[in-house]
């Protein structure tokens, strides 16, 4: 195509030849032949490096027969964080809590299926449900800290599991864990304090200190930011892409704009009423976030995500 | 969408009309603050007088002799003290305590953690029932047992059938007492640690105690106030003593309340005197527990 | 079961004014080409003051769809496909403008052009491209409204004779390089030519824009190789 341009008088348009460079200057970028900037590419080796770590299995959650979570199929990679989304009653905090048995303190749960992690059966009969979680720590809605001292709150699960040996070893371990939860520098001097001596974001960075303190791999987040200020749940989102580096996290939030920005994955899990009013909930759509949000596959997701649901 | 109908009013209301409202209101208002006022003071009266009278009564017979000395054989006569039954009290109190805690708090957190087991509502059942039994029951029912030796064994009038019957009558108070303020102790906590893997015994221990811990003292101490003025299990029990009894079986023991039942009973000006003295000793005691009690209370509490 | 209620009720009515908002400079712009066309056909230079200023409209309403477009974006962060109709709306909404600006360049040749000499041919041809790119647009618009990813697909097809018209242009100017006054004004018409051509250009990105909205995919319709086989690029 002819590139002659002539010296056209006040005209806002510059004539361009180049489709790509047009499609520049619409998306208001400089429109210099300098190659146009795309969107950051993750590395795609990193993709096939991340094993699974926990994986379900038709799994499905009974209250006495009453079926409470249809048959879920999912898989939970390495230093990933996935969000289960979906409107209240869709199952997704019985879903997580079956991820490190903790349904198994209420009465009446059941689980069928299996979850796996790293390829074994946590629910097989043989398998102890304190190693379980020992390994995939849990973080609650409301900042739970114990009433003991800071240093106290996050050595105490270490101390059960017989981590440290000696103080000195605990020492470190405590401080690593209020490191890694970007808490250390804030409570160094105060480790003697109450833990309720904190502002409510600060207790919830303790609670995480304490779950990471005895080493798991997995850190289940049950909408750990609902409770706070719209600052602290930014530094808590802020410091959950840092854990990634190290974790893989399962988060439940109510809140599609938190999924949105931290997680690589979501769920959305729907609520079905019966017609004695109990709920069910289904796993609708698992895929990554940004395709979830941008373009959803399934008709109820799209409803969901924009606003048009009864 | 139509827009919110009535309440939205763009003129201010005439004060008349509010006016009216409003003083009619108030009106209301302090008179159930009266009538409330009234209740506390016909509440508070007849304990304040019993107080008074104690000690107006009390304090002329409370001297260091009162306070050191054992109980004259005989009644009529001036003088003595009462130092048998402050022993004899401090002594079965003690027992009692060491008998009834452990197994008051032992059940009640047995209730309260291990709420879906069968036993539970039995455990609870029994509880209120034994709150309600009679304290002379119990007297009669350990003098059966253990004073006359039913089962075989037999340990007379004693400290010990007397702190074992006070024992008995502790045990509902502390153990719904502790089951209440376990249950305030927020599942939040246990989830925590049990989300960290400890087992139950942990969790119980070093997480569920610790935090009740003060409740569970002032619940306790409570209990051991109340039993250091119980008469009723004590006649049939500890019977009574003139001397400081140190021994714990097959001995009978004296305790203030006692001394004062008998000496109020009878006749003579010089015991009454003393029988006051002794109340208002027993209430000082009384008091001592229930202030270090709310101290303990008040130093861990649990802020939310 | 019960009926599905909007519960965004009020972003969604605001997310239509901006559409219907758009869809106005649309609907302005088809006019615009039209008399653009006519005016450096024909030679009219008061129809290319028409021209110029309907573009100043268009131009306020630029900007004001795009600080519209901004304070929904604040106010509502949009997802789904409610976020794909907000970034269409606003890739059209320059894209249109810009249409506008075209449209202007071709007015301000005829103003540049008067009094010169015309040929007849290179007339005609001009007048053919716009008769094709018109219908373009219509049939954009029409797919975009109806939600019809097939019916946009079809644009690189009518966008092949307009190309071609344009790449022969050159040759007619040439035709006339011994006449000075013929080569100025033929020189000019290329440059319309050209206008035109980049006006046929922008109705395809619309219809690409359509095809994002409906699928949430995002085609370069020329590497699809839709332009180059008529037939293969439907259905």
């Amino acid at each position: 195509m002819s590139d002659t341009r002539e010296t056209e008088t006040a005209s806002r348009e510059i004539d361009l030849t180049n489709e790509a460079q047009s499609e520049a200057v619409a998306a208001g970028h400089d429109p210099s032949p300098a190659p146009i900037p795309t969107e950051p590419e993750r590395p795609a080796e990193v993709e096939t490096e991340r094993p699974v770590v926990i994986s379900t299995h038709d799994m499905e959650v009974f209250y006495g027969s009453f079926r409470a979570v249809e048959p879920v199929n999912m898989d939970f990679k390495a230093r990933e964080i996935t969000a289960l989304i979906g409107p209240s009653g869709c199952g997704k905090s019985t879903v997580l809590r079956c991820f490190n048995r903790m349904n198994d303190l209420i009465a009446t749960a059941r689980v069928n299926g299996e979850v796996r992690y790293h390829g074994e059966n946590i629910y097989d009969p043989s398998v102890d449900p304190v190693e379980i979680r020992r390994r995939v720590g849990m973080v609650f809605q409301k900042p739970n800290p114990f009433p003991k001292s800071i240093y106290e709150n996050v050595a105490w699960g270490a101390k059960i599991n017989g981590a440290a040996s000696g103080k000195a070893e605990m020492d470190e371990l405590v401080q690593n864990a209020l490191e890694n939860a970007a808490l250390w520098d804030e409570v160094k001097d105060k480790l003697g304090e109450s833990g309720y001596s904190l502002s409510g974001g600060q207790q919830q960075r303790l609670c995480i200190a304490r779950a990471i303190a005895t080493s798991p791999d997995v850190v289940l987040m049950d909408e750990p930011a609902s409770a706070l200020d719209p600052i602290a749940t930014l530094r808590i989102e802020e410091l959950m892409l840092e854990l990634k580096k190290s974790y893989s996290i399962i988060i439940v939030t109510h809140n599609m704009q938190q999924a949105a920005r931290v997680s690589d994955k979501t769920a959305f899990f729907n609520v079905k009423l019966d017609e004695d009013g109990m709920r069910t909930g289904r796993l609708v759509e698992y895929t990554d976030t940004d395709q979830l949000f941008t373009s959803p596959s399934e008709e109820e997701t799209e409803d969901y995500i924009t606003g048009r649901f009864g | 969408m139509s827009a919110p109908a009535r309440l939205a009013s763009t003129e201010a209301p005439s004060l008349g009309v509010f006016g009216r409202l409003a003083r009619r209101r108030k009106r209301r208002d302090r008179m159930m603050t009266a009538v409330l006022l009234v209740a506390v003071i016909l509440a508070l009266v007849p304990i304040i007088l019993i107080l008074i009278e104690v000690i107006r009564r009390g304090i002329g017979a409370m001297n260091w002799e009162f306070l050191t000395s054992t109980q004259i054989f005989s009644q009529r006569r001036e003088g003595g003290g009462y130092l048998n039954g402050l022993v004899g009290t401090l002594y079965m109190v003690t027992i009692a305590t060491l008998v009834a805690v452990p197994l008051g708090v032992g059940s009640a957190t047995y209730v309260v953690e291990y709420k879906d087991a069968r036993l539970v509502p039995f455990i609870q059942f029994f509880t209120d029932v034994m709150t309600g039994v009679p304290s002379i029951f119990i007297g009669l029912y350990i003098y059966t047992l253990l004073v006359q030796g039913n089962i075989g064994l037999s340990v007379g009038f004693s400290t010990l059938a007397g702190g074992l019957a006070l024992s008995l009558l502790m045990i509902p108070i502390v153990a719904r007492s502790s089951e209440e303020v376990l249950r305030l102790v927020p599942d939040d906590l246990r989830n925590a640690a049990y989300g960290l893997g400890a087992r139950r015994w942990q969790v119980v221990t070093q997480i569920v105690l610790p935090t009740a811990r003060s409740g569970l003292i002032t619940g306790s101490m409570l209990a051991i106030g109340r039993a250091a003025g119980e008469t009723a299990p004590l006649l049939l029990t500890a019977l009574g003593a003139f001397t400081v009894v140190p021994q714990l079986v097959n001995a009978p023991q004296s305790a203030l309340p006692l001394i004062i039942y008998n000496e109020a009973r009878g006749p003579f000006e010089a015991a009454h005197a003393r029988a006051w003295a002794g109340a208002l000793e027993l209430m000082l005691l009384v008091l001592l527990v229930t202030i270090v009690a709310r101290a303990i209370g008040r130093g861990t509490e649990i802020e939310q | 079961m019960t009926r599905p209620q909007d519960i965004n009720l009020h972003f969604h009515q605001e997310l239509e004014g901006l559409e219907q908002t758009v869809l106005g400079v649309v609907d302005k712009a088809v006019g615009m080409v039209e008399m653009a066309v006519e005016s450096v056909v024909t030679g009219n230079v008061e129809l290319a003051d028409e021209v110029i200023a309907e573009d100043g409209e268009i131009d306020e309403a630029y900007f004001s769809v795009h600080t519209n477009w901004v304070h929904l974006m604040a106010r509502f962060q949009p997802l789904g496909s409610d976020l794909r109709k907000m970034s269409v709306l606003l890739h059209l909404n320059t894209t249109f403008e810009r249409m506008g600006d075209q449209c202007v360049n071709i007015a301000k040749i005829t103003r540049f052009n008067n009094g010169l000499p015309r040929v007849e041919r290179i007339c005609d041809q001009v007048q053919e491209m716009g008769d094709l790119v018109r219908p373009m647009i219509r049939t954009a618009i029409e797919a975009y409204l109806r939600k019809d990813a097939d019916e946009a697909r079809l644009l690189p097809a009518m966008d092949q004779p307009v190309d071609r018209l344009n790449a022969n242009m050159y040759k007619e100017t040439v035709a006339v390089r011994d006449n000075p006054e013929l080569l100025e004004w033929a020189t000019k018409m290329l440059m319309v030519s050209r206008a035109l051509e980049r006006i046929g250009d922008q109705a395809v990105d619309f219809a690409e824009q359509t095809v994002y909205l409906i699928t949430g995919e995002r085609a370069e319709f020329n590497e699809m190789g839709l332009d180059e086989s008529a037939d293969a690029g439907i259905g």
